[in-house]
């Protein structure tokens, strides 16, 4: 039965035109390419030779700039753009010459600007509603930890929280001008869809990046309300953020990824395995519904790669959550594959402040060293006569 | 040609040439061994178990030698001979890059500019610290072994981030239990800065009458001395 449903529907064996007809004539399978059946595209050329699974929709320009942000899986995309020397849109950088593992603590250089993980699409609607000026970045909570504060919108995002709520409010202002700057600069902003389960304060609606309670802040049933965002309302607050985001930036381009990472608990009530592929599923549709309504979106499959039956787990460390290097840079592989960079570059003309002031200070210490050292030599040549 | 045993040793950067002609307008015998901020800020300085002070640079490690024999011992280093170290700070090295990409730490400079990004005081201390530790341990086992006294740079970049990034320093030195003198609290109080009237011409060092004022000061609390013939 299977062989006859494929002889007529094509099979995409590639083999001639003839073996693929039927008496009746074409079906509109007949002239499919390979990659159409699972067959051909899927499960004859195994994980390693797919093929073809992305073409993004623009053609970008040759030094095209991407802003990254979203839930963790977000991170590898900058990471491997900046590796591949293209135009990774760092608008919050650590201060200069920073050593690595200070800035990693401190969670620079993870996403374009210091949001943190940006798990829900209400978490993205909230920031972008914070960039674009139409609400106050004071109006989210601030916790406090003993003698520290916690930023409830970045929970994680200093290693030991801020020395006070005064400093905390002015990290999350600088965070807020950054994200806005990385949505001003880009040209394409990636986000990567996380979760659909979420929790909010009851009386404000204020979303938070985590349960209170579990990184930062102290859990109270009685103002913290668990929220399981439904289609609806994730593709609502989507395309709100979006339009915000257009209203800052006109030419800006949505490129949408689900992660691939399974949530480490739900509180559901339903089995995390369940919970799971309700979230996946429902976001994997939120970005569909979007690139296919919209010219300016568009998805790279990256949930499909990893957690699609032709890698049968493998891109899966032994807890099956954490995402293996090796399907990192499969993943990576299909991005860079499908992404047209054939436009003309638009940004060659543009300066860079930071490089101009940075070597003038450059220029400033050469000379001030200069100054030292032949004071230095004075007093050494005065002591000697 | 060889020297009598100096009253003190003046171990540091270019801060140093103030101290030392404070030494000299007091009537205090003191020698100097210097080297740049950037001389520092490498690390190619270190303490030697026989020479006393090591510096990976052939030419700096001259101005070692050249001291030992006027000093007519191998060791630079004497127990009985104290040490005013003016190194450890070497801001104009950590400062201005800090703020490159627009960094401040203090609340009022980054509301006014729309550009800055803002930095916590946790960030600022990593930084420093990662930057500053190997020679605040060098000042503790220097100050293990000979009686040391850490002189702090005058106050006078007015650069942005500046004097958090000094008073940092200044907790780390005192953390390590390294005595500390800092010359702009205790002779100018309040003032923001040193004095132009103090400033040499380049505007980033104190005078000799700078010099003068800090070896002064020293002397009366007790913590350097001229030493008995």
């Amino acid at each position: 039965m299977e062989r006859r449903i494929g002889r007529r529907y094509g099979g995409g064996s590639g083999s001639g035109k003839g073996e693929n007809d039927v008496s009746a004539g074409k079906t509109p399978y007949s002239d499919l390419p390979p990659q159409a059946f699972w067959r051909t595209g899927v499960a004859e050329p195994g994980i390693a030779g797919l093929r073809g699974l992305w073409s993004s929709r623009w053609a970008l320009p040759a030094d095209a700039r991407f802003a990254t942000f979203g839930s963790c899986f977000a991170q590898h995309i900058g990471r491997a753009l900046t590796a591949r020397g293209m135009n990774w849109l760092d608008a919050e950088p650590a201060p200069g010459r920073t050593p690595p593992d200070i800035a990693r603590a401190f969670n620079y250089g993870i996403f374009s600007a210091r949001t943190g993980n940006i798990y829900t699409a209400a978490q993205l609607l909230l920031l972008v509603r914070m960039a674009a000026d139409g609400d106050d970045p004071d109006l989210a909570e601030y916790w406090a930890e003993g003698a520290r504060v916690a930023d409830s919108l970045r929970p994680a995002i200093e290693p030991s929280g801020f020395a006070s709520a005064e400093e905390a409010r002015l990290s999350r202002l600088s965070m807020v001008r950054a994200f806005r700057r990385a949505i001003a600069g880009a040209d394409v902003f990636v986000f990567t869809l996380g979760l659909t389960e979420g929790w909010e304060n009851a009386a404000t609606g204020q979303p938070y990046a985590m349960c209170p309670g579990t990184v930062a802040g102290s859990f109270d049933p009685a103002r913290h309300r668990f929220r399981e965002y439904r289609f609806g309302e994730i593709r609502g607050a989507m395309e709100q953020a979006l339009d915000l985001m257009r209203r800052i930036n006109p030419a800006l381009r949505l490129l949408l990824t689900v992660s691939p990472v399974p949530l480490t608990a739900t509180a559901s009530r339903r089995h995390v395995l369940v919970a799971t592929t309700q979230s996946k599923a429902v976001l994997r549709a939120v970005a569909g519904e979007m690139a296919a309504a919209d010219e300016g979106v568009d998805y790279f499959p990256s949930y499909e790669i990893i957690a699609g039956a032709p890698a049968a787990a493998r891109f899966y460390e032994a807890n099956l959550r954490s995402v293996t290097r090796e399907g990192v840079d499969t993943v990576m592989g299909h991005f860079f594959a499908g992404l047209r960079l054939d436009a003309p570059a638009a940004h060659a003309d543009d300066t860079l402040p930071q490089t101009a002031s940075e070597a003038e200070a450059e220029a400033r210490m050469a000379a001030d060293d200069l100054v030292c050292e032949e004071q230095l030599l004075e007093a050494y040549a005065r002591g000697r006569t | 040609m060889r020297v009598a045993e100096p009253d003190l040793l003046i171990l540091g950067d270019s801060h140093s040439v103030a101290l030392k002609a404070g030494c000299d307008a007091l009537g205090v015998r003191a020698e100097m061994l210097s080297f740049s901020g950037n001389i520092w800020h490498q690390g190619l300085v270190s303490l030697h178990r026989n020479r006393g002070v090591f510096v990976r640079n052939r030419a700096f490690q001259q101005r070692v030698a050249e001291l030992a024999a006027r000093l007519g011992r191998g060791n630079v280093l004497s127990a009985e001979v104290p040490v005013l170290a003016s190194f450890g700070f070497h801001l104009g090295r950590i400062v201005p890059p800090f703020g490159f990409n627009g960094h401040r730490i203090d609340a009022a400079g980054f509301l006014a500019d729309g550009s800055s990004q803002f930095a916590s005081r946790a960030l600022a201390e990593a930084y420093v610290r990662h930057f500053r530790q190997g020679h605040v341990r060098m000042l503790r086992r220097l100050s293990d072994v000979v009686p040391t006294v850490a002189v702090a740079p005058p106050d006078i970049f007015g650069a942005v981030n500046y004097p958090l990034f000094v008073a940092i320093v200044k907790e780390m030195i005192r953390d390590a239990g390294v005595a500390l003198f800092d010359p702009c609290e205790e002779l100018f109080p309040g003032q923001g800065g040193l004095p132009a009237e103090f400033l040499t011409e380049d505007g980033v060092h104190g005078n000799a009458d700078y010099g003068a004022r800090v070896i002064g000061l020293l002397l009366d609390r007790g913590l350097i001395a001229r030493r008995v013939a």
